[in-house]
């Protein structure tokens, strides 16, 4: 093992009013090279609320959380974003009414690195995410799934070594998906940690090494895409018995 | 002994009028979230019109017309000064201060139509017991009495009624509740009608006891959101406990220190709360604080 | 098919056309430097004008607009940029007032240090608020400037030994309505818009215009938000009660009532019906204020009734100030204004 794991979750509990959304959650994710975990589960097994509790948006009702090493819980929400925690949202949220130059800036102004140039790194992160031409235009002229990716790119100019993405396929057409996908598994392979809760097959498939399945609050399983889709519990309590696997263009890289 | 018991009954008394207006003030920020900053005006509308304008010859009966007055007064708050900013997106805070400018209106109706001159009102129950030295009117237990009932049926209402439950999920969520169906136009301007009566309910069964001017609505108003606040946002029963222990603090430190500084503790009291212990005695952290940071 | 690039981080998907490298620069002070130099035409204009007209009513009326705006200005950038209004903007404005002649006439200190003095009294009492309830909803640092207006207003009438009470205090050596001053005023005023506007390019004011439109957002990319939320109210009052400090070096003598509840809540209708732009918006504001100054003057009885009405009006029907309902859309886009914030029709909670 090298060095403290990219994020360990022990004992999460998290109830909303009566329901408890998280009982005893434990996921434990190596700091290792070209790693990538998608989380799976039905709608309210509680995936966003995992990326809620791990980057302190809501407080925790018992349970630890460490992020390389560090201990999270008792940290304010900014925290993450300063320490190389990037995170996306199910529904981007970007100034509406500011360029996608700025928008990513702001997320580079904000990280608590005081080096210069914002801007060039801005632009820099809007390139890696294939947005280059892209830097002028008022965020609010552009479409859902371009808007995801300025997202991402915000998300990217602080360097992260972990990148947590809400659904980051939701709302994407097919040819987005697939673009995606794309990015994703090169900031994979540069070395970037990813979590991402997904729906997708196609996507978890091209771009996750690992898949989890939330249910009840626990984990029930563990493997990579081919074992997941075939397992029986995965098939039984989300996929559906008539699942059929996607055909892949680019397996998992 | 005799002074403190005094001292203890116009407690309970006024601790009572001020959780009858923080429930008032509950109703309201139940069904929509809204701090209703007019509530010390129109408590002693109600009173006003209640003594100023005889309608009738017997007090009960001009009570209840301006109970019902009041009532009307506030659902027209609502449809007149709330209504179109909030479906064109107003944000809370602003709808708060639109109550607040409501109020002031009232205050300046008020002064320009009776004075600021304190009038006294007759009360209901005109008669007197003796306890510990001091004269304890009837009036006074009426006031309690309406309240218990009030505040119990309320808290009945909100847990088992249609209607309550309906206000409830207003409350949680507006544009899922109405998606649901629920028709919030009727419902919430309900809420204010009824936020309206208790309101004069408090200030015509109260105000009897220590006449009625329209220059202490600001100290009422305060000492009702610190009542609310204490007892926790959103909570009937626990407005009447706060309502209890504003009165408590402020009233015994004015008896026994200072009368100048009850307006001041008030505040003192709604600050040491709202730092150490926003959620008040029984209520719900979440709503007041925002996301962390 | 496309094929994915492994290694380095490279683009992986082809450039849109577009503007490219130009593209890497934010919207720079220089350009924001072209209104600045309007603002200071516009104040330039007046200084001559109410120099040449000479009458004591003019100069009176353009110091006090150059003192209006200051004040405007404050609430301008709480509410303008930290979507928190205050009800205590005139109650810090007297506590500067009072805190410079007690420096004056009992400390015998110079205008200068006076005017810090002043400034550090208002900074301290936005600490005193912004500390301990930036932590709630911005509901309760409302309601905690109205308590800081109400008891500052009853401190002013019974502290006598500082204030001299409700026959208030007269200013040592002040110079009224003379130009000399009116130009330092306008300086300031000048000075304070142009704050304003540079605020928002910067770093710090780019990251409070994300916290007003993304609390969540702003915190999640790791902005401290509260820190921020404390540091505009310091920065506020401390411009109102400078502000303050000022106003005392032109009148002859200043008493509670200048520093009612009724001024603090015309500051807020005053700023609202301006508008929401950071240069225009507080000018137009200011001159909205003295209008309403001078009304209240001359007709007390009827001022606070029309106060609440105005409230009630401009709150919930003209949010946009006057601008938002004489300016048509093209022509906003023209000026580069920002678009209406409030959607023309839609249903409460979506």
């Amino acid at each position: 093992m090298t060095g403290p794991d990219a994020l360990a979750v022990s004992g999460l509990c998290k109830s909303f009013g009566g329901v408890q959304v998280l009982s005893d959650f434990t996921l434990t994710v190596p700091a290792a090279p070209d790693t990538s975990v998608a989380v799976l589960g039905q709608n309210g097994a509680g995936k966003t609320t995992l990326l809620n509790l791990i980057t302190r948006l809501i407080p925790a009702d018992a349970g630890r959380i460490t992020v390389f090493g560090q201990d999270v819980l008792g940290q304010p929400a900014r925290y993450l974003a300063r320490h190389g925690v990037g995170r996306t949202f199910q529904s981007p949220r970007l100034l509406l009414d500011e360029t996608c130059l700025g928008n990513v800036a702001l997320g580079a102004m904000s990280a608590g690195r005081r080096d210069g140039d914002p801007a060039g790194r801005a632009a820099a992160a809007l390139d890696r995410v294939g947005l280059a031409g892209q830097a002028g235009r008022i965020a609010g002229t552009l479409p859902f799934g371009t808007r995801k990716l300025v997202e991402l790119a915000r998300a990217l100019v602080i360097g992260p070594r972990l990148l947590l993405l809400d659904e980051p396929a939701a709302g994407l057409s097919a040819a987005e998906e697939h673009d995606l996908a794309a990015v994703l598994v090169a900031l994979r392979a540069s070395g970037i940690t990813l979590l991402l809760n997904e729906h997708r097959m196609a996507l978890v498939t091209a771009v996750a090494r690992r898949v989890v399945m939330m249910d009840g609050g626990v984990i029930v399983f563990d493997g990579d895409p081919a074992q997941a889709m075939a397992s029986p519990v995965v098939r039984e309590r989300y996929l559906g018995a008539g699942f059929a696997a996607p055909a892949d263009e680019s397996g998992p890289a | 002994m005799n002074e403190l018991a005094g001292a203890i009954v116009s407690s309970v008394f006024l601790g009572t009028a001020l959780g009858l207006m923080a429930l008032a003030f509950t109703i309201v920020y139940t069904v929509s979230q809204v701090f209703n900053f007019a509530v010390g005006q129109y408590m002693i509308l109600g009173a006003l019109l209640s003594t100023a304008v005889h309608f009738t010859a017997s007090p009960g009966v001009n009570d209840l017309i301006a109970v019902v007055l009041v009532a009307a007064m506030g659902s027209a708050t609502y449809l007149v000064a709330l209504r179109w900013p909030e479906t064109h997106g107003a944000k809370p805070l602003t709808l708060v201060i639109i109550t607040f400018g409501v109020g002031i209106i009232i205050e300046q109706v008020a002064i320009m139509a009776w004075g600021s001159y304190p009038l006294s009102e007759p009360p209901i129950l005109a008669g007197h017991f003796l306890l510990y030295g001091n004269l304890v009117p009837d009036q006074g237990l009426l006031l309690v009495a309406v309240a218990a009932v009030v505040v119990a049926g309320l808290g009945v209402a909100q847990r088992r009624t249609i209607v309550g439950k309906q206000f409830l999920a207003l409350g949680a969520n507006r544009a899922t509740a109405r998606y649901f169906g629920l028709n919030d136009l009727v419902l919430v301007t309900l809420a204010w009608g009824l936020s309206g009566a208790v309101l004069a309910l408090a200030g015509t069964l109260y105000l009897p006891l220590t006449g009625v001017s329209i220059t202490t609505d600001l100290s009422y108003g305060v000492g009702a959101f610190a009542a609310a606040v204490i007892g926790g946002l959103g909570n009937p029963g626990g407005a009447l406990v706060g309502g209890l222990i504003v009165a408590f603090v402020t009233n015994l430190m004015g008896v026994y220190v200072n009368p100048n500084l009850t307006d001041l503790l008030t505040f003192g009291l709604l600050f040491v709360f709202l730092v150490f212990r926003p959620g008040g005695l029984t209520g719900n952290v979440a709503d007041l604080v925002g996301p962390r940071a | 098919m496309r094929m994915s690039v492994p290694g380095a981080p490279q683009p992986v998907l082809p450039r849109a056309a577009g503007d490219g490298p130009a593209a890497a620069r934010l919207p720079g002070h220089l350009r924001a430097a072209r209104t600045d130099v309007a603002v200071l035409a516009v104040f330039a204009a007046l200084a001559v004008f109410t120099a040449l007209h000479g009458s004591d009513f003019a100069t009176t009326t353009a110091i006090n607009f150059g003192l209006f705006t200051l004040l405007v200005a404050s609430l301008q950038l709480m509410l303008g940029f930290a979507n928190q209004p205050s009800l205590a903007q005139a109650a810090v404005y007297g506590v500067g007032a009072y805190v410079a002649i007690y420096a004056e006439a009992h400390a015998g200190v110079p205008v200068p240090v006076a005017f810090l003095a002043a400034a550090a009294s208002g900074a301290l009492l936005g600490l005193l608020i912004a500390l301990p309830l930036s932590r709630l909803r911005e509901h309760f640092l409302a309601m905690g400037t109205l308590a800081l207006q109400v008891i500052l207003s009853t401190a002013f009438v019974h502290l006598t030994g500082f204030t001299g009470g409700v026959n208030g205090e007269a200013v040592p050596d002040s110079n009224l309505n003379s130009v000399p001053v009116l130009i330092v005023i306008f300086g300031c005023a000048t000075a304070a818009i142009a704050g304003l506007n540079h605020l928002r390019l910067s770093r710090r004011g780019r990251q409070v215009l994300a916290v007003k439109a993304d609390e969540t957002m702003a915190a999640s990319i790791g902005i401290n938000v509260r820190m921020l939320r404390v540091t505009v109210i310091v920065v506020s009052f401390a411009m109102a009660a400078g502000a303050g400090c000022l106003f005392t070096e032109t009148a002859g003598f200043v008493s509670p009532d200048d520093f009612t509840l009724t001024a603090s809540l015309a500051v807020l209708v005053a700023v609202i019906l301006g508008g929401r732009s950071v240069t225009w918006g507080t000018l137009a504001g200011a001159a909205a204020y003295s209008v309403l100054n001078a009304e209240s003057t001359s007709l007390p009885g009827l001022s606070d009734l029309l106060l609440g009405i105005m409230l009630v009006i401009v709150l919930g029907y003209l949010p946009e100030g006057l601008t938002g309902v004489a300016v048509p859309a093209a022509w906003r886009a023209r000026l580069h204004w920002p678009a209406k914030q409030r959607p023309a029709k839609q249903r409460p909670g979506s």
